[in-house]
This record gives C-alpha cells, structure tokens and sequence, in this order.
C-alpha cells in the first residue's frame, strides 16, 4: 500500500475551518480515500493521493474551508522536481537501459541433480555448443539444450533446461546404474594381472580361469582367458571360440610405503595486522579501492565476493566484495617424536581411506617410524587386497586351430 | 417473502442484504466500522457515525482517523465505549 502512495504520490492535506465533518463527508461521497485523519482545533489534516487533490479543491470550495497543501511524497513529485537535472534524468535513463542490457545476456548457470557429472563437465560442455556466460539469453534454445545433452550423455535420462531472467537453469537425473557403453558384439578379451601378487580369490563368469586361489602371478600375466575350448567327447579340442573374459579377481599386493618429515618446520604465526581492499569486478577487470598490502612484508589474502542481482534471476555482471590481507611471520618449530609421529600416522591414515574408498581391503599394515639424524622415516609395506586387474584383446593366433589338428579333423570327416 | 426471510432461507449475511454495519474492536486500540453512512462529529475523545441502524459513537482518548474509504472507516485510539445511541429495538 505504502509503495503504491509512494509510486503515484500523495499529498498531507491542511484544511482549516470549522466544518471539518462535513468535508470528510463529502471525501467519503466522492469516494476519495483520507488516511491518518488528525483533527485540531480549527483545523483537520489528512493524507490523500496526489490525483484525488483537485476534487478536494472542490469540495473544500464548496464546504468554505480552506486547503493547502502541507507534505508532497513520491515519485511524481521526485520527477517533477528534478526535471531540469539532466545528468540526474540521464543517470535515471542509463541505469533503466544497463539494467535492460543486462537482461538480455546469460549472467549464470545452475545444474541440479547432477552427481557422477560434475559442474566443470557440464560447463565445458555447454561451452562447446556455444552456452556459456555472457552469451544472448534469445539464442538459447532450451529444447536444443536438452536434446543435445541427451544425445551426448548416456548417463543422462532426464533433462530440463529453463531461463529465467539471465538464469540458465539445468535440472538432470542421472542413470546410477549406468556402467558404460554396452557393447553390442562381443570382442574376445583377457583378465591379465596389472601387479605382482597372489590370488585371494576368483569368480569366473565367462572365459577360462587360468589360475587359481593361491597362485602367485606376475603382471602381465593372464588370469582369465577369453579363448573357450570346445571339445568333443574323447576330450579333444575341435573348436576355439573367443568371448570376452569376465571374473571378479582379488590380488594380495604388497605396496612399498616411505613418507618422511623433517624435525624442523616453519609454521605461520599471525600479528594481528590486517589490510582490507573494497574490490568491484567486472568479468576480468578488477577495481581494488583500498591501500592494498602496504606495509606487510608477508601475507595471506583472502577474498570474498557477492554478485550483485536484482532479483534471484537477474544477475548483474559485477561483484563486490572484499579482499583481506593477514599479515604473518614465520617461525621454526621443532617436531616432538609424539607430534612427527601423529603426523605421520595421520598421512598414512588418509591414504589408506583414499584406498578404501577406491574399493582397496587393507589386509594388513607393516609400518615402522623412526628418525633419522633430522628426518622422521615413515616406512613399510602395505599389504593390499584388491582387483589388481586390466584386459586386453585376444591375440588371433590364440584363437587359430593347430594346423595338425585341423588335418586330423578333416581325416575324420573324410573316413 | 419479504427480505428477511428470503435472507434467512438462503443463508446469506445479513449486513450484505440489509446494509447493517459490521465493527469490529481490536483491544482497545481500534474500531472498524463497515457500512457506515457519514461522520456526525470528529473530535479526539469521541467519533460519532450514522449507520442504517441509527447513530453509533465511538467514545475514547487519542482518537484519530486511521484509514475512510467508501466502504469502512478505521479509528485509532484509546477505546472506550462503543455504544448506539437513541436506540429503542423491540424484540
């Protein structure tokens, strides 16, 4: 309500005589609307809207009171006064007109539902097709997006690409059951180790294993055969057929471990002194206003950003923000063997949740620490259950008949 | 079937068939008078309106005109008494 008395402007009213009732009344009949109606002794204020102040003229005419005019509020008032300020007007034109422009171009891009698909993948994909920031939001054709993303992403089941303001919003459901390409013809393909190791266990589906639990294997070695033998019923082999090995195959491997920490180490001990820089960026200009890292011989900085909008669908292309200088001042410290030894211990304890999340069993953990001269000495084996595996093609003379066998073959066929 | 009645039968409020003024009082701070008629008197401890069903005044401290449109009028103010005045109903 307030925005739109402020939007078509409105007027406080003084109205003096003694027949205050008899205005208000006659207001009430012309259906004019008073607002915040103080009555005085002699006198009577009201607010009413700037378009209804002339009927008011009239009935105050009519009524023998007096009007004039006390408060002008709004916008045709702002306009009315500033008419002759031409920069203001101009200043007024070219904010409408940039924040018009501004409409027009892509200013961001929002992916949702995406997961195995990160953000970058999409981005640079959208740039390849010509999608990208800054770009007319009119030569986006949405439907394109979504057929083109679908065509080129297998993963993708679904999508939905909307704009809203300069917003380029992309809404996809992935297939998590998604394993590849399925092949439609079968190459006949070999499991080989990819590492030395000994097998833990084997699970062939098709193919032929070709060693088993225990055996100790060398990489390059092959593990499972995509040559299936046929034979007859005497046990003879009379045909080959190529398949493409499939087993799940667990390796034991052992893996070197070393890591090593100097007892000495710098560390960052902040004064207190800080420089803050107001900073406006535009695409790759930057304004820094501020004093910058004057007077700090050493420094962190950090940066902080928000990109100026309108509305959560208008972006503008500036950001504002703030850059923060943290002076500090290196000091050497010295490891205790408890504190070289948790450092220690907790790399080692991440790399280890790295493999485990990769699918790796740690089977076992032989690791010792200890120092030497001014180096701590994390060293040892791992020892790694995991499918330590990679497949190659069958080689085609894998797959060829021996030349013997073959005449002895068409012998028999012949008698 | 005169008015009321047809009223009555079809469930329709009364203040829409027959123009009777609807106010409501919030606390003491506020009136709101609907279909009233126009103002008799407006002064800081008492607002006097005619209504179709008589007189209606609105006693108080502080009073002062919020809001008056064609169709409600909005008082603010310390409230009193709000009471019809000359009203003689049989029932």
């Amino acid at each position: 309500m307030a925005g739109f008395k402020f939007i078509y402007g409105c007027v406080t009213i003084h109205v003096m005589s003694g027949s205050r009732e008899r205005f208000i009344n006659m207001c009430h009949h012309r259906k004019i609307c008073l607002e915040h109606v103080i009555s005085g002794d002699e006198y009577l204020e009201a607010v009413i809207s700037a378009r209804n102040f002339r009927t008011a003229c009239e009935i105050a005419k009519k009524t023998g009171n007096k009007i004039r005019i006390k408060k002008k509020k709004g916008i045709p008032f702002i306009a009315f006064r500033y008419r002759k300020h031409y920069s203001f007007v101009a200043g007024v034109v070219l904010c409408m007109a940039f924040i018009y422009i501004c409409s027009l171009f892509l200013f961001n891009i929002t992916f949702s539902g995406n997961s195995n698909l990160t953000t970058p993948v999409l981005t640079r994909y959208l740039e390849s097709i010509g999608v990208k920031n800054g770009c007319r939001t009119a030569c986006i054709d949405c439907n394109d997006i979504e057929k083109k993303m679908r065509e080129d992403f297998d993963e993708i089941t679904w999508v939905a690409a909307a704009v809203k303001g300069n917003h380029l919003y992309i809404s996809i459901k992935e297939n998590d059951s998604f394993e590849g390409e399925i092949k439609s013809t079968e190459i006949p393909e070999n499991i080989i180790a990819s590492d030395d190791g000994t097998i833990e266990s084997i699970i062939t589906r098709s193919g032929t294993p070709l060693v088993k639990k225990g055996d100790n294997v060398e990489k390059g070695q092959v593990l499972v055969s995509g040559v299936v033998n046929i034979c007859d019923d005497s046990g003879e082999v009379i045909a080959k057929r190529g398949v493409t090995a499939d087993a799940d195959v667990l390796i034991k491997t052992e893996m070197i471990y070393s890591d090593e920490l100097s007892e000495k180490y710098e560390n960052k001990v902040f004064t207190g002194k800080t420089r803050v820089n107001a900073v406006i960026r535009a695409g790759k200009y930057i304004i820094s206003i501020g004093p910058g890292a004057v007077g700090l011989k050493l420094c962190d900085k950090k940066e902080d950003y928000t990109t100026l909008k309108i509305n959560d669908d208008l972006y503008l292309p500036v950001s504002v923000g703030k850059i923060t200088y943290y002076e500090y001042k290196p000091e050497e410290y010295t490891y205790s063997d408890e504190e070289a030894s948790a450092v220690l211990n907790g790399r080692l304890a991440r790399l280890l949740s790295q493999l485990n999340q990769k699918g790796v069993q740690i089977a076992d953990e032989r690791v010792k620490i200890f120092k030497n001269n001014d180096i701590y000495t994390c060293e040892g084996a791992l020892i790694l259950i995991s499918p330590q595996t990679v497949k190659e093609n069958v080689a085609a003379d894998e797959l060829a008949m021996p030349d013997s066998k073959i005449s002895n073959g068409e012998k028999k066929e012949s008698n | 079937m005169n008015k009321a009645e047809t009223a009555r039968s079809l469930g329709l409020p009364k203040d829409v068939v027959f123009g009777m003024p609807v106010i409501n009082i919030t606390g003491d701070m506020q009136v709101v008078v609907q279909n009233f008629k126009s103002i008799v008197s407006y002064e800081t401890t008492e607002v006097r309106l005619t209504t179709k069903k008589g007189c209606v005044g609105i006693k108080g401290k502080c009073l002062e005109i919020e809001y008056l449109d064609d169709d409600q009028i909005q008082i603010k103010g310390i409230i009193c008494i709000v009471e019809y005045e000359n009203h003689n109903r049989q029932k």
